[in-house]
């Protein structure tokens, strides 16, 4: 009796499972103006291989990863900022100037993961994709500097530019092939014996970012220049993913010759991001995160700073990015909450009896305070 | 206990014997002689006066009298105090000669002065001593502790409604506009000043702060122009509240109150006409010194118009006409505190100036 109703509890939960598979999760919509099918509120799944294409694995916060790992799958919850981001990619057009939305929202209200899901959702589109995992890397996380040749002040980060250039290698795969029908539109002189003549695909800018790292952070630059060249003559369309953008205007841990920290002005790849975000170009859209770890200081127990874009670009980076459309991330309903709790449920994922009962539903949703990080927390140690 | 009802003359004092006999002349001393000749008048063979042998006093002792006066055979002889005279000539207290309910209190202790236990007709009582219970405190008479507090037995609730009767006559009703209008006040009655009088006991009637003067002055009605304001502003500092447009001048530095509040009318004057200067380097303030940061003329306004114009020919339906509503909006939010709500109010308007829903 016992035995064969554990068969029959198997034969169930794969049941379900292949239900789920098939019927519960959907994809956003392919096509930019086709009405979507899927509504808010629902659960989307980003095929592992896309994932690994798209080197989701560093760009999504890591207990995402990490349960990415676990679990074998990316399912995702979509939700009011992911289709408003959808909704304003679908206006992106030759004529209009590069859309500018900043994603703001508190701590762990699903800004990085949004951004996650427009880097997707543009991949199904074939949209060229320039994804930044953090602004912050490039101002405090710098390995090597040189001074640039090109710019006398300016000083190059070549460790950083290489791994732009090949994270945008990696993640523009599906769109590799147009990217070798465009073309450049100018000599480029990189040094005495490099140099990339006119006419050539701008694929080729890439490899000799990537070959050669003391020059890769002019390459970065030459390669956005064309990027933004091609997109305004409507060859292709952009998404411009940048995650802690705030931090290009934030400060740097860049020291010069006498001592004192540059200004991030004087990073080059600060400075080609920068020329990114500026609306000067048509046909893409630039998607940034305003966060608020550049200003948090972990040391300061008492303040708390501000999460608003205002707050945290300031001035200069404010005046800069406007006019943008701001894009708030908020924490979950009630809804939202169940939905994750069924998935995590069916998934075993919520694997202990209490968290299984409907009491242990709420408590995880009330414990978490209805905070996406924190529910995801607490959901994994139950 | 100073009073006494009978007085009865001195006459058969010893003292005025004694004086009598020395105003009389050299028969003093000869009542003590022949008394102490004794009542045995004899002489011996040789002539010598008979010696009385000495065993007690010829006088009866105070303890046989004592003994005699309790048991009634002698008369008790009641014997008025040395100093009475002295002490007939002195007033008794004004306190115990005074009917509180007939006098006024107000002629009695007209002005504020120190504590006079002769003319209070209260039981007041001020010291301490160990075991209050077993032991009252210190009567009023003598009591240097009154003394050394203030006391206000000259600001009693009748002194004090006499006072205001006497100066009726030299004060005018307060407007009545003024009462029933609180605003029309501020542009009436522009200044107000404000300071406190402080009370306490303590052995000095004198408070430190009593000489700082508030005043607090309505800007609006100085009538200054834009750029007098601007350089009011930028003078008075934290001084000038922007929310109610108050300027609070908090003088301190002199010694007494009117001092202080001439000078806090002095740096009234001295802003006003400082504020309507125009120096040659204030033509040279650039759009970045402003006070404020203007929508009109900024970088935000050109790009957003020639967004919008772009906009349009993409196609979608973007709001020209809200530009100046989202102008104001900016304006607010690029100069006050941000908070979370106008963030979604900025977005909310963007939305509807490029069309995108």
């Amino acid at each position: 009796m016992k035995t064969c109703g554990r068969v029959f509890f198997h034969n169930a939960r794969r049941l379900a499972a292949h239900k789920f598979t098939f019927t519960e999760v959907r994809y956003l919509s392919a096509q930019p103006k086709a009405e979507s099918n899927i509504e808010v509120g629902s659960l989307s799944e980003i095929q592992m291989s896309v994932a690994k294409h798209l080197n989701l694995k560093t760009h999504l916060p890591s207990p995402l990863s990490k349960q990415m790992d676990t679990l074998g799958e990316l399912v995702t919850l979509i939700r009011d900022p992911m289709m408003e981001i959808a909704s304003c990619m679908r206006v992106v057009d030759k004529t209009l100037p590069a859309l500018r939305l900043v994603l703001w929202g508190a701590f762990g209200t699903g800004k990085t993961v949004t951004l996650n899901q427009a880097v997707h959702h543009a991949y199904t589109n074939n949209w060229v994709i320039v994804h930044l995992r953090s602004a912050m890397d490039l101002t405090r996380r710098v390995k090597e500097i040189e001074m640039s040749s090109f710019v006398p002040g300016r000083i190059n980060d070549p460790s950083n530019a290489v791994a732009v250039l090949q994270n945008f290698k990696q993640q523009n795969q599906h769109v590799w092939k147009t990217l070798g029908e465009l073309f450049t539109e100018r000599d480029y002189e990189w040094s005495k014996s490099e140099r990339t003549a006119q006419g050539k695909p701008i694929t080729e800018i890439i490899e000799m970012g990537i070959t050669a790292p003391f020059l890769a952070s002019d390459c970065v630059g030459a390669l956005f220049r064309e990027l933004r060249r091609h997109a305004k003559d409507g060859k292709l369309k952009a998404l411009v993913a940048v995650d802690d953008a705030n931090s290009l205007w934030g400060k740097t841990l860049v020291k010069r010759a006498d001592r004192t920290y540059a200004p991030p002005s004087d990073l080059t790849l600060v400075v080609h991001f920068r020329r990114l975000i500026a609306n000067d170009w048509t046909n893409g859209c630039v998607l940034m995160v305003a966060d608020k770890k550049e200003v948090a200081d972990a040391r300061d127990e008492l303040g708390v700073s501000r999460h608003t874009p205002l707050e945290l670009f300031g001035e200069e980076g404010f005046e800069f990015v406007e006019p943008f459309l701001p894009i708030e991330t908020t924490n979950y309903t009630e809804s939202e909450t169940n939905t994750l709790y069924d998935y995590y449920v069916r998934k075993n994922w919520l694997a202990s009896k209490s968290a299984r009962t409907e009491e242990g539903r709420k408590q995880l949703m009330h414990l978490s305070a209805f905070n996406p990080y924190y529910y995801e927390r607490l959901c994994a140690f139950n | 206990m100073h009073r006494l009802t009978h007085v009865t003359a001195r006459n058969k004092s010893t003292l005025a014997d004694k004086l009598r006999s020395a105003v009389g002349g050299s028969d003093y001393g000869k009542t003590k002689q022949s008394f102490a000749g004794g009542s045995i008048s004899a002489k011996d063979e040789q002539g010598e006066d008979f010696r009385e042998l000495y065993v007690m006093p010829k006088r009866k002792l105070r303890g046989q009298t004592q003994l005699e006066q309790a048991t009634g055979r002698a008369e008790y002889k009641t014997r008025s105090r040395f100093d009475l005279i002295d002490r007939l000539s002195e007033r008794p207290p004004r306190s115990e000669e005074m009917d509180p309910e007939k006098q006024k209190w107000s002629d009695v202790w007209p002005a504020a002065r120190t504590f006079a236990a002769s003319v209070v007709p209260l039981p007041v009582r001020m010291g301490s001593r160990p075991n209050p219970e077993k032991r009252a405190p210190f009567k009023k008479e003598g009591n240097l502790e009154l003394v050394k507090i203030p006391n206000f037995l000259h600001l009693t609730p009748v002194a004090i409604q006499q006072h205001c009767e006497a100066i009726k006559k030299f004060c005018t009703p307060f407007p009545p506009e003024l009462l029933a209008n609180e605003s029309s006040s501020s542009s009436i009655l522009p200044i107000s000043v404000q300071y406190s009088t402080y009370i306490h006991q303590g052995t000095n009637i004198r408070d430190i702060r009593s000489r700082v003067v508030t005043m607090i002055v309505h800007v609006d009605s100085l009538k200054l122009s834009d750029s007098a304001m601007e350089k009011f502003i930028r003078l008075a500092g934290n001084r000038y509240d922007e929310k109610n447009r108050k300027l609070t001048i908090i003088t301190d530095r002199c010694h007494t109150r009117k001092q202080n509040l001439d000078y806090a009318h002095y740096l009234l004057t001295v802003l006003y006409h400082e504020a309507n200067k125009v120096e040659q380097w204030a033509e040279m303030k650039d759009r970045s010194d402003n006070l404020k940061v203007e929508f009109e003329g900024s970088s935000t306004k050109t790009k957003l118009v020639d967004l919008i114009e772009k906009a349009k020919t993409a196609g979608l339906e973007s709001d020209e006409k809200s530009i100046e509503k989202f102008g104001e909006m900016w304006k607010t939010y690029r100069n006050s505190e941000e908070t979370v709500e106008a963030t979604r109010e900025y977005g909310r308007q963007m939305k509807k100036l490029l069309g995108i829903n």
